[in-house]
């Protein structure tokens, strides 16, 4: 890890990307595609007893930002552009829109599927206001 | 006098390299407006997917071997493309060539794989009428196949420029753009293997 680290800097002034970037991000890809396949398969042979939801969760979450971001950096060369770095400018405000569009339309459709009556209230409900 | 040579060589690129800038540039903006296409499907996915209208749900509904294949195929098509970018720095069209025609012949593996996985599922009569977390299901995964299809077609044209025209400034170019476009589409994969296929089957 430590030579291809060194390789890394070296190459940073050349050209975006070199073999031993692209076999890192590669190596590892494949490392953290597998201990996330690894992990829900052992969950899956436990009859979903091995780890509780709220741990196997953020695991899988986290594996799956890291090898976004290997990729990212070594497959699509992400940060090594000089200044100004509007590629990543770019990526930062994809990112804050990505945010908001995931994450504001599960809150809103969650505090809407909290606040919708069931079939049997809107029965009820009509039937109170037939026998008024 | 080697020292001038090199010095010249540097200029061009330089020169070469801000006018690639600004093409590559405009082509990452496309990519990153394309992620925000697939952000709205993973959150319409997302929302729907708990609506099975009575069908099944994610849980044990895909087949967890056939998705690993099909991710580590696609993986090593990025892979395989970047190494073409490499020898085509290098001048080597042999190798570009080969690459290529690898990261294509993943590239198809993975595609048809989808196609069957999606046949099958059609069959058993899990078609994207059933229930609205199978139509947020085939919209999302059908995008990214879609988007792999049309890479295969880039490709193809890519594959016949090369072959006409060697490595010029233009083909190399496009080659270039590609390879993004081909590594975004495995970014992009990392979400749907871990949100749909992982965690569908918790």
């Amino acid at each position: 890890m430590a030579t291809s680290h060194s390789t890394i800097v070296s190459h940073h002034e050349v050209e975006p990307g070199s073999l031993a970037q692209y076999v890192f991000g590669f190596v590892w890809s494949l490392i953290l595609t597998g201990v996330a396949y690894w992990l829900v398969s052992e969950h899956v042979a436990s009859h979903h007893n091995a780890l509780p939801h709220r741990v196997v969760l953020p695991i899988l979450g986290a594996l799956a930002i890291v090898q976004a971001m290997i990729q990212l950096i070594f497959f699509l060369h992400v940060g090594e552009e000089r200044k100004p770095r509007w590629k990543s400018m770019v990526l930062w405000l994809t990112i804050v829109v990505i945010l908001i569009v995931v994450l504001g339309s599960l809150w809103v459709m969650d505090n809407l599927n909290r606040h919708m009556r069931t079939q049997t209230e809107i029965t009820n409900y009509m039937q109170d206001q037939d026998s008024l | 006098m080697m020292y001038q040579d090199t010095a010249k060589v540097v200029k061009r690129h330089t020169a070469k390299a801000e006018s690639n800038d600004k093409t590559t540039f405009g082509f990452w903006v496309y990519l990153m407006t394309d992620c925000v296409l697939f952000a709205t499907l993973f959150a319409v996915y997302a929302v729907l997917h708990n609506n099975t209208a009575d069908g099944p749900s994610s849980d044990g509904l895909f087949s967890l071997p056939l998705v690993l294949t099909e991710t580590i195929i696609l993986l090593t098509s990025s892979f395989v493309c970047g190494l073409a970018i490499l020898a085509a720095r290098q001048g080597r069209k042999k190798a570009v060539m080969s690459f290529l025609i690898i990261t294509g012949l993943l590239g198809l593996a993975f595609l048809g794989i989808e196609l069957t996985e999606f046949r099958d599922l059609i069959h058993e009569g899990h078609s994207w009428r059933q229930s609205a977390f199978l139509s947020s299901f085939f919209t999302l995964v059908g995008t990214h196949g879609l988007h792999i299809a049309s890479g295969l077609i880039w490709l193809v044209t890519l594959l016949w420029q090369i072959s006409k025209q060697g490595l010029s400034g233009s083909s190399l170019k496009r080659l270039t753009l590609f390879g993004m476009f081909w590594h975004f589409l495995d970014v992009v994969w990392i979400f749907i293997f871990t949100i749909v296929y992982m965690i569908g089957s918790l």
